[in-house]
């Protein structure tokens, strides 16, 4: 006799059961799927904006977010000059709205940033970048929702810019946001000579632990840390992580829920069975473990089925013009390991004490009442 | 013999006294906390291959005697012993379900989505024995009781008769030493309940059981070596 036999003869019994508790799990499984995704996409697309060819980021010491940071136009100057660097990039990011639009973020680059020649330019070129007064640079998308095209006026906060170019980058954040030459960002946020932050590339061979005891004894309200570093250290960029996975694991406890109480009901329609297999030599664990593997067996099913929606989802998302560059639709093994894990773990937590009230069922109790 | 005790058989002879396989001294149980007493002080022996009836009216409480002697319920006073073992610790009454002892119910009790061979094989699922010779086991029995070529058909595709010989074989899948029927016929009409009833005397006889039938028919009691009348929660001989 086949232990899995007798597991799937519940799930055969009850299928539409089955299939509604298989579909709540899937559900959780292509929710946790799109929302891990999708912020690891808008993390990713934000990492590639701070790393362009460098290998270090360089900003205010013990601040929480990055656009309140601030790096002197001085102090960059004099780090240009270090031995041990090749090139700093400044970036003064800030945020503004225009009309229908409350978000739009800009970037403040100098003209040679490596960004403005990697892009591919629509409209303009990267050559002719800052060189016309009050000329702002759209990525794609925001062209296309600002409905602007080059050589317009558009209201941008509480100026009105000439469009130089249209650009279309590999980054989402980019391609929906507008670039500033950074003296104009400057002058528009009020920073002037200041920086949000700054890309630093040293020179072939150079170390990188000299330069950052450099930068410790120089300038130390200033932080530089190498690329992988800041990406594990970044306060936001943890707390996305964490609530996206937190999002993902609440709408698998809806999941867990729907198992428990499937396994519930399965075992109050099937206790003289239960009883009937105590009688036949089958121990507590032995019970427990056909409804737990009923369980692992339909969080399985719900697995393969969420992961193959969620990425489905996502492919249609990557697919769609709005939110070109946001989403990640590749299907990382670790990212669906963490989805089978938690889906199983759901629904083991789900099925255990339907498993335990299995397991403690006494025969005679249960067989008494014919 | 009488003509009712021609048509229900009767087992042969016990021969010389067996040693018991039961051994039950003065048990008592009661439900709902002790508010209603069920069995009251009963003690008893029961041989082996012995046959023994325990008759009375429904709420006598000879089921309750019955679940206590095989262990699946455990008394609140008093002691039973199976085979000299104690049932009432889990992993003994585990092994004795597992090796000695076999049940029959009144309703078959059988899982109706598997073949009648599957559910041969249930309680052979805890012992590690080949399953080629579990298979010639159940083959044996099926042919037993007339059902060979239904080895492989679903339980709910069954008859009801054929489904209580179902049952009494998985009873017997073990060789138990005792066998413990609650109503076995219960379920059935009287035609189908005496063919089945012969049938069950005459496996069990052959395969040298003890068996314990609890019934509120008397005329299965007369098929049997010893009766015992359930009233009022004691077991009187008939």
């Amino acid at each position: 006799m086949d232990f899995l036999k007798l597991i799937f003869i519940n799930i055969r019994r009850h299928r539409l059961r089955s299939l509604i508790t298989a579909a709540g799990i899937g559900f959780g499984a292509a929710s946790m799927l799109c929302i891990v995704s999708i912020v690891l996409g808008a993390v990713g697309m934000f990492q590639n904006i701070l790393s362009t060819e460098s290998q270090f980021i360089l900003f205010e010491r013990n601040v929480s977010d990055l656009f309140f940071s601030s790096v002197r136009a001085s102090q960059l100057e004099e780090i240009r000059n270090f031995p041990l660097v090749k090139r700093v990039d400044p970036l003064l990011v800030g945020i503004v709205s225009s009309p229908n639009h409350p978000i739009i973020t800009c970037f403040g680059v100098e003209a040679d940033n490596p960004r403005l020649r990697q892009a591919h330019w629509l409209h303009g070129s990267a050559t002719a970048f800052g060189r016309e007064k009050d000329a702002i640079y759209l990525g794609e998308r925001a062209a296309s929702f600002l409905k602007a095209t080059i050589g317009q006026e558009i209201p941008i906060g509480s100026r009105r810019f000439l469009v130089g170019g249209v650009l279309r980058t590999a980054n989402g954040f980019e391609d929906g946001g507008v670039f500033f030459p950074l003296s104009l960002a400057q002058e528009f946020f009020h920073k002037e000579s200041q920086a949000s932050l700054a890309t630093v590339e040293l020179r072939p061979g150079a170390s990188f632990v000299a330069f950052q005891k450099q930068i410790d004894a120089r300038f130390p309200d200033l932080i530089a840390l190498e690329d992988k570093e800041f990406n594990r250290s970044y306060s936001q960029f943890r707390i996305l992580n964490v609530t996206s996975w937190a999002i993902g694991i609440c709408s698998f406890l809806l999941g867990g829920m729907g198992v428990a109480n499937t396994m519930l009901m399965s075992v109050f329609a099937r206790v003289r069975e239960i009883a009937v297999l105590r009688v036949c030599g089958f121990s507590r664990q032995q019970v427990a473990g056909l409804i737990l593997g009923e369980a692992a067996i339909l969080s399985g099913l719900g697995s393969v089925v969420g992961c193959v929606a969620g990425f489905a989802a996502l492919v249609a998302m990557n697919a769609a013009p709005q939110l070109q560059g946001y989403v990640r639709a590749a299907l990382r093994m670790d990212l669906l390991v963490g989805v089978a894990v938690v889906t199983l773990a759901t629904a083991i937590a789900g099925a255990f004490y339907p498993a335990y009230f299995a397991s403690r069922i006494a025969p005679a109790e249960a067989l008494r009442f014919e | 013999m009488n003509t009712e005790e021609s048509r229900l058989g009767s087992v042969p002879a016990a021969g010389k006294k067996p040693s018991s396989v039961i051994v039950a001294r003065d048990v008592w149980k009661s439900f709902d906390h002790g508010q209603t007493p069920v069995i009251q002080g009963v003690s008893l022996e029961i041989g082996r291959a012995e046959m023994v009836a325990l008759w009375g009216s429904s709420g006598s409480g000879k089921s309750t005697l019955l679940h206590l002697l095989s262990g699946l319920d455990r008394p609140d006073r008093g002691e039973i012993t199976i085979l000299g073992l104690d049932p009432s610790r889990e992993e003994t009454r585990l092994r004795l379900c597992r090796r000695h002892v076999g049940f029959v119910f009144q309703l078959h009790n059988l899982i109706p989505d598997l073949t009648m061979l599957e559910n041969l094989r249930i309680p052979c699922f805890s012992e590690r024995r080949p399953a080629r010779e579990i298979d010639a086991r159940a083959r044996y029995l099926a042919e037993k009781v007339g059902l060979s070529h239904r080895l492989t058909s679903r339980i709910q595709n069954l008859s009801g008769g054929e489904r209580q010989r179902t049952a009494i074989c998985r009873a017997l899948m073990n060789r138990p030493e005792v066998i413990f029927a609650d109503e076995p016929t219960g379920s059935l009409d009287e035609r189908t309940a005496d063919v089945v009833f012969n049938l069950f005397l005459r496996l069990v006889s052959e395969e040298g059981a003890s068996v314990i039938l609890a019934t509120h028919d008397q005329r299965f009691t007369k098929g049997c070596h010893r009766s015992l009348h359930i009233h009022q929660g004691k077991a009187l001989p008939l």
